[in-house]
């Protein structure tokens, strides 16, 4: 049983372990390979501030609520381990600030400790006169990418640098089950309209005291349109740039500029920060998550298809709810070909 | 060790023992003026008559706030700090430096309560200025947490920091041996940042640091006109105060940057403290103990207590150990007082004993130092030398 997983970014190598990890034990013949042309530094996960956080309203998939949830719960469950720092998981608390009252969140009581703020706390931030306090995690994309490449090349699974051009090719490569795990340019696999970039450019600045998050937030202007500063485990994240359509790989000076201006207005002391790099991603924005099968016939033989792309700026917040589900679906492809004795287990 | 500008032009290195060389040169051996005709010789300001010459005892927290404060409440002063360590050799440098008080079981609640407010409220205005990165300022939010029900759940300080509130079932999880826990965002003030702050303010206003050790108060006599004694356990001998004791604590300072929070057992004997450039990690409380030495053993057990708590503290790393003792007093001495022998005066302000509370409690003591030096400097009227009180 040939499985590829085409995409390293998290969606890719965290949907790789779960299989893995779900599968083995009951399929002896259980072969998982992932292919990708970037690897990690140069994925978009690399880019991410890795703040846990959905966006604030709503998703039109009820099931995103409970894969966020699921995540939430997995990364905390790893908090209490040595590995945390390996992983690049820690506990983070901070601020969501608005220009005016808004209704708490769906995820108020999944993250820890979800308060008002104070008007004390609120004299730090003049340009905003409402907000949240909430402990949450990072989860820094790059160490957790480094983390999950170690366990999976730990447990066998090959890494293939290629650039895939068709799924065709690696159906007729011999994969039995293709995970896709494109993200942003799964178009290119597939033509998907509602599939766009998310442009995003980040300022990652060397400010150690900083110990807490800073989330603006501006509906006027859009999620992500509004400064951020998000503390790394190193590194502290600056940010405020969402830009759909646009596929500039090129870090841009009015972007720069006004991610600084932006992010020093609302946090004085970083003017003294030293900047230690500035990049550009893209989120994969869709209106909902593409997690589902698909069938592909090419000659003879079927190739099955999971599609897991899609998770706009909150990749990391999601991807383990999404890696359970996906294995989920990958299990109901085996009970079809009669290749598990056993019903799969609950996940 | 500091170099001390004189007014004159040049700078000088102070004398190492200026006793022993007063003895060389007038063959006399007492404390008197006599002995310290040096330390005139060595720099006199050019000093308008109605000038306060103050001396301020300590170069750790209390001498250098206390410095800070002075000339901006009274008028017409001189400020030197004399002492025989400066940061980073203080007790100062080596404390985590986190707002949390300490209670005095002889000092009245209201007051502490006044400084500390007093305290925060200055820090709180520097750390969100772009000052916050040179005065080593910064906010930091965190849980302390109890083994038992404590007998207040909600302490005198909890409306001075900031969102006060008691720690949720689900916050608790992450603490499986604590029944209790509050949460609150607090700040910390990093001794080896904040104590070369205050030294360049102690010179921008004019002040003048002078590298000495004081073995009696005497020896300041006729050169100051007051002396504010910030010397910490160093008041047993100088103000021959019995009842401040060192409690000696130890700790480690490691690289762990994910940690962002801190955590404190409410016994105050387990801590993590996550600092600018590393993670302090307590504690001890050992009374009547002067070793500066760390111990290995304590070491350890600290290292044990700490990953307990904090499990991913199993990957910290540059691990180092320092020692300081707490000047611990039942309650902190901020008192005038004047000295007299023979015909000679020399009033004094007290300013010392704050135990593990100086951090929290400094900037409110230090005004009340300096209204206390203000008072003393008020009843001088214009000073001449041997001017009576």
């Amino acid at each position: 049983m040939r499985v590829v997983v085409i995409g390293a970014g998290v969606i890719g190598l965290s949907t790789a372990l779960c299989i893995h990890d779900r599968y083995q034990p009951v399929l002896q013949s259980l072969d998982v390979r992932v292919y990708a042309d970037r690897f990690t530094p140069l994925t978009n996960t690399d880019v991410a501030a890795g703040l846990w956080q959905p966006y604030l309203s709503n998703p039109s998939n009820p099931q995103e609520t409970h894969w966020n949830q699921q995540t939430f719960d997995y990364l905390l469950s790893h908090l209490h381990s040595p590995n945390a720092a390996d992983m690049g998981l820690a506990l983070i608390s901070g601020y969501n600030l608005f220009h005016e009252a808004v209704p708490d969140p769906s995820w108020k009581d999944i993250v820890l400790g979800f308060r008002k703020l104070t008007p004390r706390e609120l004299d730090m931030f003049p340009d905003y006169s409402y907000g949240w306090f909430n402990t949450s995690l990072i989860l820094e994309g790059k160490r957790y990418l480094q983390w999950l490449t170690e366990r999976l090349t730990e447990r066998g699974v090959k890494f293939s640098q290629r650039k895939v051009e068709s799924l065709e090719e690696v159906a007729r490569g011999g994969a039995d089950v293709i995970i896709n795990c494109t993200g942003v340019r799964a178009g290119e696999l597939q033509p998907d309209p509602m599939l766009q970039p998310g442009r995003g450019q980040i300022i990652k600045v060397d400010a150690p005291w900083m110990k807490h998050f800073i989330v603006t937030h501006d509906p006027e202007r859009g999620i992500y349109r509004s400064p951020y500063i998000i503390p790394g485990i190193r590194e502290v994240t600056l940010g405020g740039i969402f830009q759909l359509g646009n596929w500039s790989e090129v870090n841009n000076i009015q972007d720069h500029k006004s991610i600084w201006e932006g992010c020093c207005r609302l946090e004085p002391t970083l003017k003294k920060a030293e900047i230690v790099s500035e990049c550009t991603g893209f989120r994969p924005v869709r209106p909902q998550v593409r997690l589902e099968r698909e069938r592909l016939r090419f000659g003879p033989s079927n190739t099955e298809l999971i599609h897991n792309y899609g998770h706009g700026g909150y990749g990391l917040t999601i991807h383990w709810g999404c890696a359970l589900e996906a294995a989920k679906l990958f299990g109901e492809v085996l009970e079809e070909r009669k290749l598990l004795r056993m019903p799969p287990s609950h996940l | 060790m500091p170099v001390v500008n004189s007014p004159m032009g040049g700078s000088f290195a102070f004398p190492q023992s200026l006793r022993a060389r007063d003895q060389l040169l007038t063959g006399k051996t007492s404390v008197g003026a006599r002995a310290f005709c040096g330390f005139q010789g060595c720099f006199f300001r050019d000093r308008p008559m109605d000038t306060v010459r103050i001396a301020v005892v300590g170069a750790g927290l209390m001498g250098l706030s206390t410095a800070v404060c002075i000339p901006t409440l009274v008028p017409r002063c001189s400020v030197t700090v004399i002492a025989d360590k400066f940061t980073p050799d203080t007790t100062s440098d080596v404390a985590a430096g986190i707002l949390i008080p300490h209670a005095y079981p002889d000092t009245p609640v209201h007051k502490q309560k006044q400084w500390f407010r007093e305290t925060f409220d200055h820090l709180f205005s520097i750390a969100n200025s772009a000052e916050a990165g040179d005065a080593g300022v910064y906010l930091v939010s965190g849980w302390q947490i109890f083994r038992s029900m404590p007998t207040e759940e909600v302490p005198f300080w909890a409306d001075v920091v900031l969102g006060f509130r008691k720690m949720t079932e689900a916050e608790l999880k992450k603490f499986p041996q604590h029944v209790f826990g509050q949460a609150f965002t607090t700040l910390k003030c990093e001794g080896p940042v904040y104590l070369p702050w205050l030294e360049k303010r102690v010179k921008r206003s004019g002040g003048l640091m002078v590298p000495q050790r004081i073995e009696d108060l005497w020896e300041l006599h006729p050169s100051f006109d007051i002396v504010v004694n910030c010397s910490g356990l160093g008041s047993r001998q100088l103000a021959g105060d019995s009842t401040i004791f060192p409690v000696r604590g130890q700790v480690l300072k490691v690289q762990a940057p994910w940690l962002k929070h801190f955590i404190r057992d409410g016994s105050g004997l387990t801590y993590i403290y996550p600092g600018t450039s590393n993670v302090t990690l307590g504690g001890t409380r050992q009374k009547g103990d002067w070793n500066l030495s760390p111990d290995a053993e304590i070491s350890r057990d600290i290292f044990s207590r700490c990953c307990a708590l904090e499990p991913s503290l199993h990957r910290a790393c540059d691990i180092r150990e320092k020692v300081g003792l707490r000047p611990s007093r039942p309650g902190i001495r901020l008192q005038k007082e004047l000295l007299a022998q023979d015909s000679r005066r020399l009033p004094v302000v007290h300013h010392y004993g704050h135990g593990s509370g100086g951090f929290s409690m400094h900037w409110g003591t230090a005004l009340e130092a300096a209204r206390l030096v203000n008072e003393c400097a008020q009843a001088l009227g214009s000073p001449a030398p041997k001017s009576k009180l």
